[in-house]
């Protein structure tokens, strides 16, 4: 397979479908050269983000105060997630704990190479989600789920001082936004409901094959307006956070 | 590779970011993955940096205070210290300085206020058990010259100027040898103290004698006129004027 031409292929879908859904390609392609100028710039400034790298560090190291630092820079965040896919603050706490403890246990096995800390840990938090949801589905779990909570975020409720930030939050909200409405129902379905596609599929009644290519389009548009934070914390200021963390 | 190749690799790697794929699907995309080269590995990784942020979508929730205290507690090692957590937490340490430094100052000063006011407070007892105690001794005092003054015992002497003039009258006990000595305010001279003697025999015998002074009272105090420090009393004569009396019941 060549590399390059996946890569352009997966831009020139990207773009080609923002044209098509919105009808107004150039528009959407400056608006999304503009938004990664200004995402790439908040970034630089996250410092959380590089805090929470050198943490890890610590944290592979045996370092258990380590990881109060990493739960104050992602406990809320995850939390927020436990609660917006289980509907429920019990279970979400429950849910949170089991993954820090996991976060903790299996620190030493992080490697930046294959992505940044918050994105780690989010992945673990998902994989722990979507297992109580498949389990209550399942009727595993005999509480049920029903706590109120807003089906749309506020623009500005995010806290300051997260690994991911607020800017990159408000820069989340707005991409979901601006997906068309189809994009936007079935990557929520699959991302807050953990719904697979053949699910997916039959709720919405419509072909498996255009749900996939729906999660396909619709994922790679929120990564092509969020291009500037895909990348991995600055390892020379995280190694140089370590080092003040040290001393 | 071809477009759909392209198309069914991105869509797998999508499933499989979001975690939703079949199995099928996951294994189609292990499968590709060794042909996608390092492009295919970091669109992979792109698209799961992607949806960790989605979790910012979410609305924001904030959890108990204690979940936090919990998962350390359940990660937690035998024995920790409080300020490792402050440090690694990020906390802001000179609120803690500054805090400590606040309460420094705030106890020195209430322990300035606090030696301050019992200083105070001890004077002020000492200034009233001095008082107290003065009065105990007049009252001690008054007692006691009653007792002399009432002891059947004692006599009675009037002391005369040399123009004959009361200036003094003396309460003299010689079982007990004590003297009170009652004397006009201006001829007791200030520091000075006063004793009666008496002769006996060949011998003069001092008295112990306590000093009252009064104001009128018939007494005469002549401008510039002193009892001297020693009274030596050389003879004394019987006063015709004020003969003492006995009267009681069946008189």
């Amino acid at each position: 397979m060549d590399g390059q031409v996946l890569n352009r292929g997966a831009d020139e879908i990207a773009s080609a479908a923002g044209a098509g859904d919105h009808g107004a390609a150039t528009g959407g392609a400056r608006r999304t050269e503009s938004g990664r100028r200004t995402v790439l710039s908040e970034r630089k400034h996250n410092a959380e983000s590089v805090k929470l790298a050198g943490i890890f560090g610590q944290m592979a190291r045996g370092e258990h105060a380590a990881l109060a630092g990493c739960y104050d820079l992602m406990g809320p965040v995850v939390f927020s997630l436990a609660v917006r896919m289980l509907r429920d603050r019990g279970a979400a706490e429950d849910v949170t704990q089991d993954i820090f403890v996991q976060v903790w246990r299996q620190s030493g096995n992080y490697d930046r190479a294959r992505g940044t800390p918050e994105g780690w840990i989010m992945m673990i938090a998902r994989t722990r989600i979507l297992d109580r949801i498949r389990s209550r589905r399942a009727g595993v779990v005999l509480r049920q789920a029903g706590d109120q909570m807003p089906e749309a975020p506020d623009a500005d409720d995010w806290p300051e001082d997260m690994a991911i930030s607020r800017e990159e939050a408000a820069g989340v909200r707005r991409a979901i936004l601006d997906l068309p409405p189809e994009q936007r129902q079935v990557v929520e379905l699959a991302f807050f409901e953990g719904l697979t596609h053949q699910e997916i599929a039959e709720k919405t009644s419509v072909a498996l094959g255009t749900i996939k290519t729906r999660i396909r389009l619709g994922l790679l548009k929120i990564k092509d307006r969020l291009r500037g934070v895909m990348g991995e914390p600055d390892v020379a200021e995280a190694e140089e956070f370590e080092r003040q963390e040290r001393m | 590779m071809d477009s759909q190749m392209n198309e069914t690799f991105l869509d797998n790697a999508a499933g499989e970011a979001l975690m939703i794929n079949s199995a099928a699907d996951s294994q189609a995309l292990a499968e590709m993955r060794p042909g996608s080269a390092g492009a295919g590995s970091r669109i992979e990784r792109e698209l799961n940096e992607t949806v960790a942020r989605l979790a910012a979508a979410s609305p924001y929730m904030k959890p108990s205070a204690d979940l936090r205290g919990r998962i350390l507690q359940a990660t937690a090692p035998a024995s920790f210290r409080m300020e490792d957590y402050r440090r690694k937490g990020g906390e802001d340490m000179r609120f803690y300085k500054w805090g400590f430094y606040a309460a420094a100052v705030f106890l020195i000063a209430a322990s300035m206020y606090n030696i301050y006011t019992r200083n105070t407070l001890t004077a002020a007892a000492n200034q009233q058990m001095a008082r107290a105690n003065s009065l105990a001794q007049q009252v001690q005092m008054r007692d006691s010259l009653v007792s002399q003054m009432a002891d059947p015992r004692t006599q009675q002497v009037t002391m005369v100027d040399a123009s004959r003039q009361p200036v003094a009258r003396v309460y003299l006990n010689p079982q007990t040898r004590q003297a009170v000595l009652i004397a006009s305010e201006g001829l007791v001279p200030e520091g000075k103290s006063l004793q009666v003697r008496m002769p006996e025999g060949i011998a003069e015998v001092p008295y112990q004698t306590t000093v009252l002074t009064v104001r009128g009272g018939g007494l005469h105090s002549a401008p510039g006129q002193t009892l001297a420090n020693v009274l030596s009393i050389g003879n004394m004569s019987p006063d015709e004027s004020n003969r003492p009396m006995v009267a009681g019941m069946g008189h």
